[in-house]
């Protein structure tokens, strides 16, 4: 009974969280709808809605002409790339608030919520998201393909019914597929870089990301029959699959609705085979980074979490001697102890330095050592001047 | 009762809070003061569930605190320091979250919300966005979440920041007739005149450790001085306030 109460606790706190999470994808930094959000949403998805409904018709027009013959994978992998672009772009405008942050820890940390209902609730949240656009813009595309499809194979309602189920389901896993994959680069980037640098560099990588899908996605629009063409090269590979082309997601998501739609093509099973694999590898290596990147970032950004310095015994005995003798005042001790600073972390400027203090003393060495003197004896015009060796200063002054 | 036993945290060589041991009970509203970084929210976040203690134990009822965390949780009520709360949020949403993850029911919740609300004077803008409230707003929102599924446990962590003179009188008395209903109150703040006139009990804590742990009345017959300010004084400060301010002043003008 016990068990049965924590688990109707857990499912009820688990709705809470998924409609917090996923109206705060909404409610965030980058995207903000506070008035009429769900009628924004949907006006936001009509508008992406037709345009891949375009593309579509342009691509398979020619089935109402010719009919399909197994062919029409070419057409398919050219959509999916499409797709799985838009996905991405929304993705990146999202890029802020696909992970728990600092304000989730804080408002959700003290409440009687158990730390794998509130990644569970994200994570739903984030597929409820994609599944919400994946599907809404492939609405009217489906329905393209479906009957474009359907027609040239003579299939009846069901089967066309089933071809637009089929639609809808790859493109979600698309969709899917490249929300967690890009999710996941944001979150190696916040485990292996250090706060600072992840700061700057992530708005930089998010910046180039989404000039680059938006450049893609123009020069589709652009261009078409340019794309295509090359899409179209790809037709004779397929009886000679290139390692590119068979590590090119799209056309794993290709395999997988081929598969899906009915075909038992070894080509089509290794893809879909990769399409199921992949996704299943991205969604749990979110899941993962998900609970690596969030405790990094709390050790990052939580105050208790800021490193604490203690000084050393030796800087502890060392500091008031030097502060005797050569370090006279405040400016050469804020000198003194910021290259210590300098020095003691940072393995760069020790190698520098150590280099340079390597060639000052080889250099000196076999001065001395060709030499045997360390003063020189120069001319300035009739007089001489008895100076220290320039190899001797120099050697130091890089 | 809620019992620390030798609870330490410490980061890296550092001990931001090293072996605090107090046992507080039901009733009792206990001051928890000291200067600034002594340990006071680290101890409080460790009683909160939000970071783990390095050693010693934190046990309410009888049960491990940090092996029990959601039970604990469902009867804690904490205030933070820092209001990091959702500010795309109306305070109405919020709480209305905040109130269905503690379980409260639905007809009683909105009635609870509305009710805060009106008191803290927040009745006009509870259906605001939470990032168009001032500091002592934002702090009114806190305080109710923290009360609205009536809390065994009060964690309040300099609760007062903010709040006008009237809300902040209102809290004051508010703590008092929840400790005086059996509720255990652990109030942290280093205003000492505010913690003077809530706490029965105090305990000062400097440089992560405990110094004293007493009745304020106790503690100024013990060291002879005639208020909490001057138990404060002469436990963590070991300088002449005034000195220290002339020395400021002549810094000032140096140059």
């Amino acid at each position: 009974m016990d068990l049965v109460n924590t688990l109707n606790r857990g499912f009820g706190s688990l709705l809470v969280l998924v409609k917090h999470f996923f109206r705060r994808l909404f409610l965030n930094e980058t995207v903000f709808f506070e008035e009429q959000m769900i009628q924004k949403t949907i006006g936001l998805i009509a508008i992406l809605s037709i345009f891949p409904a375009y593309i579509a018709d342009s691509l398979l027009f020619v089935y109402l002409l010719v009919p399909e013959r197994g062919t029409a994978w070419v057409e398919t992998a050219f959509f999916t790339t499409l797709i799985m672009l838009l996905i991405g772009l929304i993705t990146l405008f999202e890029w802020e608030v696909i992970f728990l942050d600092r304000q989730d820890y804080s408002n959700l940390g003290p409440l009687p919520v158990r730390p794998l209902t509130v990644f569970s609730a994200k994570f739903i949240s984030l597929i409820m998201f994609i599944g919400m656009f994946a599907v809404g813009i492939n609405s009217l595309s489906s329905i393209v393909f479906a009957m474009y499809l359907g027609q040239s194979r003579g299939y009846g309602l069901a089967s066309a019914a089933m071809l637009l189920l089929v639609h809808l389901v790859v493109m979600l896993a698309a969709g899917s597929y490249i929300f967690f994959a890009l999710a996941l680069v944001f979150g190696l980037f916040n485990i292996l870089l250090r706060a600072k640098i992840f700061q700057r560099l992530s708005e930089i990588i998010r910046l180039g990301l989404i000039v680059a899908h938006i450049f893609i996605i123009y020069f589709f629009v652009l261009d078409t029959t340019w794309i295509f063409k090359k899409f179209k090269d790809i037709q004779a590979l397929k009886e000679n699959p290139t390692t590119f082309m068979m590590n090119f997601p799209p056309l794993w998501f290709t395999g997988l609705y081929r598969v899906l739609m009915g075909s038992r093509e070894v080509f089509f099973k290794k893809l879909a085979y990769k399409a199921v694999l992949a996704l299943t590898i991205v969604i749990a290596a979110y899941f993962f980074i998900t609970l690596v990147s969030y405790s990094r970032y709390l050790r990052k950004v939580l105050p208790e979490g800021k490193k604490h310095l203690w000084p050393s015994l030796l800087r502890r005995i060392a500091e008031p001697v030097l502060n005797l003798t050569i370090l006279r005042n405040q400016v050469e001790r804020a000198v003194f102890w910021f290259y210590h600073g300098v020095f003691s972390r940072s393995r760069m400027h020790r190698n520098r330095i150590m280099s340079y203090l390597r060639g000052g003393i080889r250099s000196n060495y076999d001065h001395v050592d060709g030499h045997r003197k360390i003063f020189l004896e120069i001319s300035v015009g009739q007089h001489a001047v008895v100076a220290v060796s320039f190899d001797f200063l120099f050697a130091y002054w890089h | 009762m809620l019992e620390l036993k030798s609870v330490a945290k410490k980061y890296g060589y550092f001990k931001a809070v090293d072996a605090v041991s107090f046992a507080v009970k039901p009733g009792e509203a206990v001051g928890y003061l000291g200067p600034n970084g002594a340990g006071k929210s680290t101890t409080i976040k460790m009683i909160a569930g939000l970071l783990e203690p390095t050693g010693g134990e934190i046990i309410y009822q009888g049960r491990n605190v940090w092996k029990n965390l959601v039970w604990f949780k469902e009867r804690l009520g904490y205030v933070p320091e820092e209001p990091a709360i959702y500010s795309h949020m109306s305070a109405y949403d919020y709480l209305i979250m905040v109130g269905r993850l503690r379980k409260i029911k639905e007809s009683a919740l909105k009635h609870k919300i509305e009710g805060f609300m009106e008191i803290f004077d927040l009745g006009g803008d509870m259906h605001s966005e939470i990032a168009s409230f001032s500091k002592g707003m934002v702090q009114k929102v806190l305080i109710s979440a923290a009360l609205l599924h009536d809390p065994e446990v009060l964690l309040l962590d300099e609760p007062l920041s903010g709040l006008d003179v009237t809300t902040a009188l209102t809290v004051r008395e508010l703590v008092r007739r929840l400790a005086a209903e059996g509720k255990i109150v652990i109030y942290s703040s280093h205003i000492l005149e505010i913690v003077e006139k809530v706490a029965t009990r105090v305990i000062i804590l400097y440089q992560g450790r405990v110094q004293a742990d007493d009745s304020v009345e106790n503690l100024r017959q013990l060291m002879k001085v005639p208020s909490l300010e001057d138990i404060f004084n002469q436990l963590v400060k070991h300088e002449d306030p005034g000195a220290l301010a002339s020395e400021l002043v002549s810094l000032m003008r140096k140059g």
